[in-house]
């Protein structure tokens, strides 16, 4: 979505640039008693002034907008988890702000938790602002559980991220290979 | 940007939905007071516009010319990282009073954004590097954005950093506050496991 708003961004101000001066040229047209540029105006305003508010297609073309706009509030409203978190390197200076990228961090520490053995598969979602939450799903034994824990520990130090980390640890049983 | 950006679609959604939300209505004859048979222009409308004569017009095109110019802040905001200015490409420090510092002394900024980069690479912690130098001499700010080596202390990345700074401020005088550093642990090789 980040990356959504920020494309529609810069095109909605191409078309602000475009559109607006397009428009200051029509209307010093439109003063100077000049046929509209490019576009058939006289045209669109017949067909404004001659269609109903109650037309088929008007009340329909309303409602997509309507919809879209509703879809577009939903979508930027909903919790979004962070692109970042912070981290504390306790070694940097103390006026230095440093954040670590949420996705490769999540990478990083599935994969350390995916090489202990007997440890199939791994994944790791990380949210929180201040604080970090760290949810763990891997596909293991029970047994295998605190050195799982003990990897997730060892990376998020190496990390530097701020104390208290708040990690949920789920293990789902191993397929058996038939 | 990321806030600036999701406030402004949220309100272009607000008022999209509101916008739809009252065409449809009207259009169905559920609006008290608006006739659905009636025009969307409306005959009041263009009699109001055309009573203002050449008024009308000029305040299109004043409003036409607002909105171009509204367009052009975004854009350059938008490219700007964090919405700030770049430090000059020549930058001219001031003058010191003593023997050692007195004269114009000019730098190239985007040289020494690369400089830094550089200095941060030298490291076998650091993958890849990319500096951004931004404000003005008085208050410069240094951005980074550093991928990492797999299996590394993001300690040593930030004793690192810390050295290279140090060494910014001993070449060019400039000290940079705030400074803000993204990391990629990792780096761009980091395999993925799902």
């Amino acid at each position: 979505m980040r990356a959504f708003n920020r494309i529609a961004t810069l095109v909605l101000s191409l078309v602000l640039i475009a559109g607006g001066l397009f428009i200051a040229v029509q209307a010093v047209l439109a003063a100077l008693r000049h046929a509209p540029w490019l576009l058939p105006l006289r045209r669109w305003h017949a067909a404004l002034t001659s269609t109903p508010l109650g037309d088929r297609l008007a009340v329909i073309l309303m409602g997509a907008v309507g919809l879209l706009g509703l879809a577009l509030l939903i979508a930027e409203l909903r919790p979004w988890r962070p692109s970042r978190l912070p981290v504390h390197p306790a070694t940097a200076d103390a006026g230095s702000e440093w954040w670590v990228l949420r996705r490769p961090a999540e990478r990083l520490l599935a994969d350390a938790a995916a090489r202990i053995p007997g440890v199939n598969s791994a994944r790791v979602r990380l949210r929180g602002r201040h604080r970090w939450k760290v949810d763990v799903l891997a596909e293991a034994r029970d047994e295998d559980r605190t050195e799982i824990a003990e990897a997730i520990d060892g990376e998020l130090d190496r990390l530097a991220a701020p104390a208290p980390v708040r990690v949920r640890l789920r293990l789902r049983s191993p397929r058996r290979v038939a | 940007m990321d806030r600036f950006n999701r406030v402004l679609w949220a309100m272009i959604g607000l008022v999209l939905a509101v916008v739809g939300a009252v065409g449809v209505a009207a259009g169905r004859g559920h609006l008290p007071g608006v006739d659905p048979r009636g025009a969307l222009l409306p005959r009041w409308l263009l009699t109001r516009w055309h009573s203002w004569g050449w008024w009308a017009w000029a305040a299109l095109a004043v409003a036409g010319l607002i909105l171009a110019w509204s367009g052009w802040r975004l854009l350059r905001a938008e490219l700007r990282p964090g919405g700030r200015r770049s430090l000059p490409a020549d930058l001219v420090l001031e003058a010191g009073d003593d023997r050692e510092t007195a004269g114009k002394v000019s730098l190239n900024s985007p040289a020494l954004a690369d400089a830094t980069a550089s200095a941060l690479e030298r490291h076998a912690a650091v993958e890849h590097a990319f500096v951004r130098l931004l404000g003005d001499a008085r208050h410069p700010e240094l951005r980074a954005r550093i991928d990492m080596a797999g299996d590394t202390d993001l300690r040593v990345v930030g004793e690192h950093l810390g050295r290279t700074v140090e060494q910014l401020t001993a070449t060019s005088g400039l000290r940079p506050d705030p400074v803000e550093v993204t990391v990629r642990p990792g780096g761009d090789t980091g395999s993925r496991v799902h």
